[in-house]
């Protein structure tokens, strides 16, 4: 594995984590936008332009890119957070050259108005579809809740009243200001031909115009408010819990990573162990979010409706425990060995290793080899899970309940 | 791609052993097929497989639940399996140092698991919440409906159980469901990753030697049923499933049938995802996948779409199933090759898919397939085979599934 980085003098960054004996390589813009660049009359449009991207541009029709796409047998998609836009693919070597041919022009599209039209729609689509996953729904209206006005609580997809509001107009403004080279990184990984990249990217790219563009980096630590939706045609209780964490820029990042395994991850975690082992839930786990200049930690259970205040009573009483008494030796050591495995298995792969490279640029401007990542996580400490509780106490989260339950 | 480096041993007790030595990786993955699967879920008893693949790893050989977890996970093992249709899998991925002890705290929960009596409840209650948690994952649950309104019993048999079939459940019965259906005769061991292949006969060879047992015996296949099968709910989309019969692994026609269900949904360039989502707006979700289920080959599509949305985008997937038949272009078929090939050389690059597909190879196919064994096959497909398939597999009649507020209809 190498390292390599450039940048344009546009301000396009391209980075490359490059393997020989890899069979496969896999490229991504990682455009620094999302829901959180969003005032409330543009919502939900970061991701209604990152569908758009695929609408073509002056050189290509809708149906030739994905015919393009397909032609190189390309496993390629985008996806849309609250504070980046992501367009992927992973290909074989010999495609390298045309595939970033592809996604470059993509990268600045026609966004033709009868597209954004019919786009419309299948946007309403998946905005329903969201609503029939109460797993999904519960997850999102807790982030609203927990962050308030603060813009981490934007939501990504928007409502089907603000996706129809929208024009055009908008979102080539939008497009101007956030798709800016100075706001972008072209990562590659897996076995990449480095001067051929940095060569077609300079061609490709070179003429994009930077626009300085900002974002406001405020932390929050949350409201910890308490709200229920009901909603009788639900049959379980979801419910989300979410307090604040370590952001992607914080050390403490490992040692969240670490607790959030102990506490909740899928198999053997106190959470498992207090509410899954014993049948009271099918499902409760937590995972920790770190972004840019913030984070949070959230648990996700669906139980019985009957069993909602039991099972958050133990919840809660799981959080506190941890709070006051910290990790045992033997969950430290299962915890890192848990997330190395992880790391090890997603870093075979060019496309596992992608994301990570990406963001650690996008998030740090560094770059941490997977040994150096695993290293990190096997030195975590019981001080440093300490340190990681006082600054991010468990224990008065925000929570939110949607389903029959009249209150939680 | 190194075909020569895959390994077959078969054990005195019937028990196959595959393993593919990978280079270039430090983890290695392991998956074990065994049992039968829901399809030999005793009567009225169906979800007893899934209650007992959750049992089994509440404790083993002398292990209590904790005790057996806590050492899987100490391990770092990743797991991988369930119950399905025709088998149960288990195993998971790893760091390489520490196959051999997942494989030897697996020999346990194979042969030796303790079923206890109080987890067995647990592990019913947990099945019947997996059961209410399906309402609330339309997605989910329309895919489970599906096979059992379009398989014959017991193949359409659903994974996650039956309510009142799920209540009837005794501990005993599970004991002795496991005493009969988990036999190493039949059974298949797949490794592949940083893994040594004389190593690995030594120690499954010690482990499960002693695993006996008379190898289950094959189900009876009636035929799959057609027609509209309805399911009510107030959800914001209509989920509907469509279904007709293709071939399996043996046929002459499998490659293509592959090649046709990528022609049709490979990527965004394929016929559904361009005539239902691209022009016209219909759907978010869209495709069709080629299945095996059991002995059954079957063509499986699923869209979600709103109430004013669904019955046009029902009429556009129908029309372009139908359509298969009457031709297909070259440029679709060298699609449909290049994205079936860069799945295939993925693939390889990751222990767990390999140790998962020389698993069902053995088991389906009874020899393992090479990467280069498929490349060939798919390399060389035509036009006129793929559509010699279309032909021959026409959709007459569909078997069509909905789950959602309104019911649609087909024209005639």
């Amino acid at each position: 594995m190498e390292f390599k980085r450039t940048q344009l003098e546009n301000g396009l960054t391209i980075i490359a984590e490059t393997s020989d004996t890899a069979r496969s390589m896999a490229l991504g813009f990682f455009t620094r936008t999302g829901g959180r660049d969003e005032t409330p009359e543009i919502s939900g449009l970061s991701h209604f332009l990152e569908h758009m991207l695929f609408k073509g541009t002056d050189n290509r029709s809708p149906f030739e890119v994905n015919l393009e796409f397909d032609a190189m047998g390309a496993k390629y998609n985008a996806f849309t957070s609250e504070e980046n836009t992501v367009y992927y693919a992973a290909v074989l070597p010999e495609y390298q050259r045309r595939v970033l041919d592809l996604w470059a022009d993509l990268m600045r599209p026609a966004l033709r108005e009868e597209d954004f039209n019919t786009e419309k729609g299948v946007i309403c689509e998946e905005i329903a579809m969201y609503q029939d996953m109460p797993n999904f729904d519960v997850l999102d209206r807790c982030r609203k809740l927990h962050y308030g006005d603060h813009p981490c609580g934007n939501s990504v997809l928007g409502t089907v009243e603000s996706i129809k509001a929208l024009t055009c107009e908008q979102m080539r403004e939008y497009f101007n200001r956030r798709y800016a080279p100075d706001n972008i990184v072209l990562a590659c990984s897996g076995k990449v031909d480095w001067d051929m990249l940095v060569q077609q990217a300079g061609e490709l790219c070179g003429e994009w115009k930077p626009s300085s563009p900002a974002r406001a980096i405020t932390d929050f630590t949350g409201t910890g408010a308490k709200e229920t939706v009901v909603q009788e045609k639900v049959v379980r209780e979801h419910i989300c819990l979410m307090s604040s964490a370590p952001s992607m820029q914080d050390p403490l990042r490992y040692a969240a990573s670490v607790l959030s395994n102990v506490v909740g991850d899928s198999t053997n975690s106190r959470l498992y162990w207090a509410l899954v082992d014993n049948a009271l839930t099918d499902c409760a786990e937590m995972a920790c979010d770190s972004m840019d200049g913030s984070g949070v930690f959230y648990t996700y259970i669906s139980c019985d409706p009957q069993q909602t205040g039991k099972v958050l009573d133990i919840t809660k009483r799981v959080l506190t425990d941890v709070v006051k008494g910290g990790l045992t030796d033997q969950e430290l050591t299962a915890s890192k060995n848990k997330i190395a495995s992880s790391a090890t298995l997603s870093g075979e792969l060019p496309m596992g290793r992608l994301v990570p490279l990406g963001f650690g640029w996008v998030y740090r401007k560094d770059y941490i080899p997977l040994a150096d990542e695993i290293a990190a996580i096997q030195a975590v400490t019981h001080d440093d899970i300490r340190q990681l509780l006082q600054a991010h106490p468990l224990d008065k989260p925000t929570i939110m309940g949607l389903g029959p339950c009249p209150k939680i | 791609m190194r075909s020569e480096s895959i390994r077959i041993h078969k054990f005195s007790n019937g028990l196959t052993l595959v393993v593919e030595p990978m280079t270039e990786v430090s983890s290695a993955a392991f998956t074990i097929l065994a049992g039968g699967g829901v399809v030999l879920d005793p009567p009225s008893r169906t979800g007893a497989a899934t209650v007992l693949h959750e049992l089994m790893y509440r404790g083993a050989g002398d292990m209590d639940n904790r005790m057996l977890n806590e050492a899987l996970d100490n391990l770092g093992l990743h797991r991988q399996g369930g119950a399905s249709t025709s088998y149960f899998s288990f195993g998971g991925a790893l760091i390489a140092d520490n196959l051999i002890e997942a494989i030897r705290l697996h020999a346990d929960v194979l042969l030796r698991p303790t079923l206890p009596a109080e987890d067995f409840e647990l592990c019913r209650e947990l099945a019947l919440q997996g059961l209410d948690s399906l309402d609330d994952d339309p997605r989910q649950k329309i895919s489970l409906l599906a096979q059992e309104s379009y398989l014959p019993y017991p193949f359409g048999r659903p994974v996650s159980g039956k309510r009142d079939e799920l209540k009837a459940i005794t501990h005993d019965e599970i004991k002795n469901y496991w005493r009969k259906t988990f036999v190493g005769d039949g059974a298949i061991f797949a490794a592949a990753g940083k893994v040594d292949f004389e190593q690995l006969k030594d120690v499954v060879g010690e482990l499960c030697g002693s695993w006996n047992g008379d190898p289950n015996s094959k189900s009876e296949q009636g035929p799959c049923q057609t027609g509209m099968f309805h399911h009510g709910n107030q959800g914001a989309q209509v989920h509907v499933a469509v279904m007709y019969p293709s071939v399996a692994h043996q046929s002459e026609h499998y490659y293509a049938a592959l090649a046709a269900a990528s022609v049709l949904s490979g990527g965004m360039g394929s016929r559904l995802f361009t005539e239902v989502r691209e022009k016209r707006g219909l759907c978010y979700a869209v495709g069709a996948s080629h299945r095996i289920v059991g002995p059954f080959g079957l063509m499986q599509c699923y869209l979600g779409s709103t109430p004013d949305n669904a019955q046009e985008a029902l009429d556009v997937t129908l029309e372009q199933c139908q359509k298969l038949s009457e031709g297909i272009e070259q440029d679709e078929l060298d699609r449909a090759k290049v994205g079936l090939r860069a799945s295939l050389i993925m693939q390889g690059e990751s222990s767990s898919s390999r140790a998962s597909g020389c698993a069902r190879d053995m088991l389906f196919l009874g020899r393992v397939r090479s990467l280069e064994e498929i490349e060939q096959a798919i390399q060389s497909l035509t036009v006129d085979d793929v559509l010699a398939y279309a032909r021959a597999y026409q959709p007459k009649q569909f078997s069509i599934i909905t789950l959602g507020p309104v019911e649609l209809s087909v024209k005639s």
